[in-house]
């Protein structure tokens, strides 16, 4: 055996273990039929094997896949089946809610535009707010309305 | 000749990549095809970096993670890489949140001597080869499960580490010889006892 064919088989030892099977294939090609099963570094690398193949098997895998599985049987929708996971809506969606919403908006630029060419919104508003509270002639001080009711008994409306 | 052929017929099944391009469409039979073809060695992964306890929540995780935005991996081909970093980031991150729990678990080990006894009475030889390989630092930890117990080839585990090739191989000999190291106390009983087992 060369000594570059040793150093390598060392690494190799070193690295993946005895199993060739382990061993990238140009080593496994190159390297397998040299190994001594007496050297030191092949029962070095044998014994930590044999040491990492008592760790414990992972268990539970296939109840794992099933639950994920199910998982997607239940939220596929029927009969066509698709999507497990619905993505978000697009937001394409919700374009006709913002049309709404430019309703108003446009109510009061309409507006806007009659009360410039107008010059007063007297006329919408009650004459508490607009001050215009009396006609010429009549009692100031009655504003209650009990005059007229007066007047109406002397008219013999009662 | 009249009446029916008989025709072979050899189904040859889906690539990685033409599942991919039906995931991306919405097909969730081909997002089953793609969980049958790859959780295994996914959940495996995860069962070994976090001792079992959160594979279950990191498998699926990783799975979710593909559903929704498939895109994300490039090619078809490198979709096993891609599981494998997904799961073992995923993996990582969960355990470095428990530190506090790991140390305790390295204490055990160090202090398990005066025990190993009674441990491999109980049949426990594979607890303290657990312990052993959960006290090596994650990266280690991360190439052995990947190259040792998953069969993963060196440029696999490297695209999945995000490394090279060498680094993997660094990490791969650190890993077992930090192995040998912490159980050298108890190697010899240790082979002993899986040698009983027929080891």
């Amino acid at each position: 055996m060369s000594r570059e064919n040793r150093q390598r088989l060392q690494f190799v030892l070193e690295t993946y273990g005895a199993d060739s099977r382990r061993w990238p294939e140009a080593d496994r090609r190159n390297l397998a039929g040299l190994l001594d099963a007496a050297s030191e570094p092949v029962r070095d690398a044998r014994q930590i094997d044999a040491v990492l193949s008592a760790a414990t098997a992972p268990t539970g895998e296939r109840a794992s896949l099933d639950a994920i599985l199910a998982a997607i049987a239940g939220a596929a929708p029927k009969p066509e089946g698709v999507i497990l996971f619905r993505p978000r809506p697009s937001s394409r969606a919700t374009v006709p809610l913002r049309w709404f919403a430019a309703v108003p908006i446009a109510a009061s630029l309409a507006l806007g535009i009659y009360v410039g060419s107008t010059g007063t919104l007297d006329s919408f508003l009650p004459t508490s707010l607009t001050g215009e509270t009396l006609a010429a002639g009549e009692d100031p001080g009655d504003l209650s309305g009990i005059s007229d009711i007066e007047a109406m008994t002397e008219d013999g409306v009662s | 000749m009249s009446g029916h052929q008989e025709v072979a017929r050899t189904v040859v099944p889906a690539s990685d990549a033409e599942l991919l391009a039906a995931v991306s469409a919405g097909d969730v039979k081909a997002f089953g095809d793609l969980m049958q073809r790859h959780h295994g060695p996914v959940y495996r992964v995860a069962w070994r970096m976090t001792g079992g306890r959160e594979a279950d929540d990191i498998a699926q995780e990783t799975f979710i993670k593909l559903w929704k935005n498939p895109q994300q991996v490039k090619e078809g081909s490198a979709l096993r890489s891609w599981l494998m970093r997904v799961a073992s980031n995923a993996a990582i991150d969960r355990a470095r949140k428990r530190k506090p729990e790991a140390m305790d678990e390295v204490a055990e080990i160090t202090d398990g001597r005066a025990n190993v006894e009674e441990t491999l009475q109980q049949s426990a030889a594979a607890s303290v080869v657990d312990q052993a390989i959960a006290a090596l630092p994650e990266r280690q930890r991360l190439a052995l499960t990947l190259v040792y117990f998953e069969g993963q080839s060196n440029i696999e585990a490297a695209a999945a580490m995000d490394a090279t090739v060498e680094a993997v191989e660094s990490l791969l000999s650190r890993a077992r010889r930090a192995l040998k190291q912490s159980l050298s106390g108890q190697w010899q009983e240790l082979l002993g006892s899986l040698a009983g087992d027929g080891a």
